[in-house]
């Protein structure tokens, strides 16, 4: 924590000026935010949902988990349908709890799209991906879903 | 030159940035710069202004970067951690409860992603064996880098709040090398005199802005609870 103390003027001045220097790779990181604002859902009946577990993110999977080549397993929810998925180098295996026929949609923040079914169990994969953020749009009778964006 | 300092805010803000375009007063440059919070950008930001968006990221770009490079990623790897939090962001605008709480949910959302990213790209990340210690042995150390961008943001986020020409004294006042008064005075059309109490004036206005006050409430103790809670997530 900074020792800076606010309250005194000259303190807080020469904080300002540390401020105002640029920060070294601010361009880069802006240009990365292109295209990000469309992805800005506009449609209200499509409900997101959210990360509920990652694999990548628990302490007791960690300690071996990406050492010894596990896949990651990530849930997603929404109050009425959960969305589990597994990550490994064979690409993507997923499964609709409860079972939903419908279209499941693979999108990546390229705009790129690849588009399956789910069998019987609600299961669905695609193959391995290229690299940067990825979410998964499910087109069910009961309503459309879509997982908040992840990273491989 | 000291001008080339200028970077900041409502500087910006004051051309590309116009709010309610359609409706009245055109022309006066100067003038129309409205001083805006963060909330009324998230605002607009979730209504489909996409200018409001562009502020946003032209204003929390640095924090973003300052995250990234604590954790040395670099080249295509920042690429995807900051496209990431920028997806992130556009998603979550509408959930943000406190958005002056945005530039703390940011430090939080990148970290998260860096720590992930090295973790899972362990073998394809360049990462140094010096870093990979410093990741795992002194966290502290990046804790109080990450404070202090955070702080930075805060001071930014506040100068943006200020009315043009007492951001604009702050602004000249704080380059390197400084300004004289006399320069001052040319520039921004003021008495000698009168910058001495001006600057002391605009000091407590950036101490009232929304940015500071938000974040001082949020406490310091608050914050290292934060903090250390992240850190035990990495034991």
């Amino acid at each position: 924590m900074s020792s800076r103390n606010w309250s005194d003027d000259d303190e807080l001045m020469r904080e300002l000026a540390e401020a105002l220097r640029p920060e070294p790779g601010e361009q880069q990181v802006r240009a990365a935010a292109r295209g990000a604002y469309e992805w800005r859902t506009a449609d209200i009946d499509v409900e997101l949902a959210a990360l509920l577990y990652d694999s990548d993110l628990d302490q007791t999977v960690r300690v071996r988990g990406p050492l010894s080549g596990s896949p990651r397993i990530l849930v997603f929810g929404t109050a009425d349908l959960r969305v589990e998925m597994e990550f490994s180098e064979s690409g993507i295996e997923g499964q609709l709890i409860p079972p939903e026929p419908g279209a499941v949609r693979l999108l990546t923040s390229a705009g790129a799209t690849e588009e399956t079914t789910t069998d019987e169990l609600g299961c669905f994969s695609f193959p391995p991906r290229r690299r940067g953020p990825i979410r998964v749009a499910c087109l069910l009778s009961c309503g459309q879903f879509v997982t908040e964006w992840v990273t491989g | 030159m000291p001008s080339s300092n200028i970077h900041l805010g409502y500087r910006h803000t004051a051309q590309p940035f116009a709010w309610g375009t359609g409706s009245g007063g055109e022309g006066s440059v100067v003038g129309s710069a409205d001083p805006c919070d963060v909330t009324m950008l998230v605002r607009a930001s979730i209504h489909g202004d996409e200018q409001a968006w562009n502020e946003l990221v032209r204003r929390y770009a640095g924090l973003i970067a300052a995250v990234i490079r604590q954790y040395r990623l670099t080249g295509a790897d920042a690429q995807d951690v900051s496209q990431f939090v920028w997806l992130r962001l556009v998603e979550h605008l509408p959930h943000i409860r406190e958005p002056a709480a945005l530039p703390g949910w940011l430090v939080t959302t990148t970290r998260h992603e860096c720590q992930r990213y090295i973790r899972t790209n362990r073998r394809t990340v360049s990462v140094d064996p010096l870093t990979m210690a410093d990741l795992y042995a002194t966290d502290s150390d990046i804790d109080a880098a990450l404070l202090a961008a955070e702080r930075r943001q805060v001071l930014l986020d506040a100068l943006a709040e200020l009315p043009p020409q007492q951001g604009e004294l702050l602004i000249l006042l704080a380059s390197e090398p400084p300004y004289s008064y006399a320069e001052i005075s040319e520039m921004l059309d003021m008495r000698i005199g009168s910058i001495g109490p001006t600057r002391g004036r605009a000091i407590e206005k950036l101490r009232q802005t929304r940015a500071v006050q938000s974040y001082l409430r949020a406490g310091r103790a608050a914050r290292t609870g934060g903090a250390r809670r992240v850190l035990a997530e990495l034991e």
